[in-house]
């Protein structure tokens, strides 16, 4: 597996350049709807959304949401295109052919992907914290890391069912994209879910990202954990039900392509 | 000559257009694009405010209804970036193919390669705008005079020069990368940063905000914005000022491409 982690480090550093558009892209795509909000508001606090949500503070609400989202779509977009790209170079057969399980090969093709995105939004988190003046303490941060690190474990679930999706369906790496974004429209990324209709935030509720991100927007206004139980316990209800459905998912997918074959690109 | 042009132009419209055909799924991520940007201003909006208009945009840009200022300023970008795209995508991939310097020596001149490339891509966004504003005024409730976007079409055009004499200028720069695609990219975010489509300009700081004016894609979004919401006469000003910006980028843009060409014809292409 650290092979594998390895194989895909040196290949992304390989173009440096992509390390720098990576990291603008996500900065782009982070301003444009803080500094939309702004000036719609004409500041940066919004009483609306404090009553809503509990945090009246535009730009801190945003990044939180956004950091989450990228946090999320990081194991998603690992398999789909850590797969695509071994498809597109021939080399995934062969691949397959190495003397480790397929399950372990597709976990360090993801993870080296995964460390990677997730420094770069770590970075892009750091910006976005100095440029729109974010009250961080650590307090915050220490508070805060523990549900990161259990959102990540429930998104890695959820990001499993595209590693068996993309074995099958080999080139879904539109779709991924599609269901990314509108994924930001069902957790409440950039705005309140109370403006959408009601099976919309049922269906959100069903996504774990929606609870991940209520959770540390309540830690960054004060809240302990007890007050915040019935998020936390959503969120490890949905990472069970997600690794389960998604090894489900995965190895059924396994069985099919030892008979149809892998495919190219 | 011209007659002689047209047959090779026609023949690279039609091979991009198959490429384009091949991969159906482009157009339902294209479509959903610009949907997902103003369905988020819109969303975005109303939860921050609960209203549909805003009285602090209107202070600083004149336009109440946040969802047509947004819609506006994506249009132009997005038919901005179609000359951008033209010129640099198109290179980047028949280098990722390895059929650029093929095309390069068929028989036509280079323009007509290029032109090809972006006349496609002009006439599939144009397309898309014009979907667009029927899906936004039914889905939105768009308010948006037509008669008054259609009078801000030579506004348009004269941006559009500035727009060509960019992308000719990064299709130079292309030429000479060994990986080109993330340069692409990252000129493409600061264009999209700095266009003003989705915000006023003056809320940037200060240093972007020269940055922003010394691209044709934010004079451009201002001038036409102006003439929309209050004709010519108050656009004098924004007018005057992208003839000249879009004047020197034309110019730019020739001279950067005609030198970096001479260039490649001595050192060879990269390939990717």
């Amino acid at each position: 597996m650290l092979a594998v982690m390895e194989k895909e480090l040196r290949m992304f550093f390989r173009y440096p350049l992509r390390v720098v558009s990576s990291i603008i892209v996500g900065i782009v795509f982070l301003v444009q709807f803080i500094f939309f909000g702004q000036a719609v508001l004409g500041g940066r606090y919004s009483s609306m959304l404090a009553a809503s949500t509990g945090m009246g503070d535009y730009p801190t609400y945003a990044l939180i949401g956004y950091v989450l989202w990228w946090l999320f779509t990081s194991p998603i977009e690992a398999y789909i295109f850590g797969i695509r790209r071994e498809l597109q170079r021939g080399t995934l057969e062969i691949n397959m052919l190495a003397p480790l399980r397929t399950i372990k090969f597709l976990i360090g093709l993801s993870l080296g992907w995964i460390l990677i995105d997730n420094v770069l939004m770590g970075v892009v988190f750091l910006f976005g914290v100095c440029l729109f003046k974010i009250p961080l303490s650590w307090g915050i941060i220490l508070k805060a890391v523990p549900i990161f690190m259990l959102a990540f474990v429930a998104f890695l679930g959820f990001g499993m069912i595209f590693a068996g999706l993309v074995m099958l369906f080999k080139n879904i790496g539109a779709l991924g994209q599609i269901f990314e974004f509108l994924v930001m429209f069902l957790s409440g990324v950039f705005f309140p879910l109370n403006v959408m209709p009601y099976w919309v935030r049922a269906v959100g509720n069903a996504i774990p990202l929606t609870h991940a991100i209520n959770i540390v927007r309540g830690v960054f206004v004060g809240k302990s954990y007890a007050e915040m139980a019935p998020s936390l316990q959503a969120l490890l209800l949905l990472s069970t039900a997600y690794w389960l459905i998604s090894y489900g998912i995965f190895r059924w997918a396994e069985k099919i392509t030892r008979v149809v074959g892998y495919g190219g690109y | 000559m011209v007659a002689t042009e047209l047959r090779p132009l026609w023949a690279v419209m039609v091979k991009n257009w198959r490429i384009f055909l091949s991969y159906k799924i482009w157009f339902v991520s294209d479509i959903l694009m610009g949907l997902f940007f103003v369905a988020q201003a819109l969303l975005i909006g109303i939860g921050l405010t609960g209203e549909r208009n805003s009285p602090a945009l209107q202070k600083l840009t004149g336009y109440s209804d946040y969802v047509a200022f947004a819609v506006l300023g994506l249009m132009v970008l997005f038919f901005g970036l179609t000359f951008l795209s033209g010129f640099v995508w198109n290179v980047v991939d028949e280098l990722y193919a390895g059929t650029l310097e093929y095309n390069f020596a068929a028989p036509m001149r280079r323009p007509t390669f290029f032109l090809g490339n972006v006349l496609l891509r002009i006439v599939m966004t144009l397309i898309y705008l014009i979907f667009y504003l029927v899906l936004f005024k039914f889905l939105f409730n768009l308010h948006l005079n037509f008669l008054a976007f259609i009078k801000a079409v030579p506004v348009l055009l004269i941006g559009a020069l500035g727009m060509i004499g960019l992308g000719m200028a990064a299709a130079g720069v292309v030429l000479y990368l060994r990986d080109p695609g993330p340069f692409i990219t990252v000129l493409e975010m600061l264009v999209f940063a700095l266009s003003g489509a989705m915000y006023p300009l003056s809320i940037l700081p200060k240093g972007l905000q020269i940055m922003a004016k010394a691209l044709p894609y934010a004079p451009t979004t201002d001038a036409i914005r102006k003439v929309v919401a209050f004709g010519y006469g108050s656009a004098k000003n924004e007018i005057v000022y992208l003839i000249v910006i879009s004047s020197v980028y034309v110019l730019f843009g020739y001279v950067a491409y005609k030198w970096s060409e001479k260039q490649a014809r001595v050192i060879g292409l990269k390939s990717y």
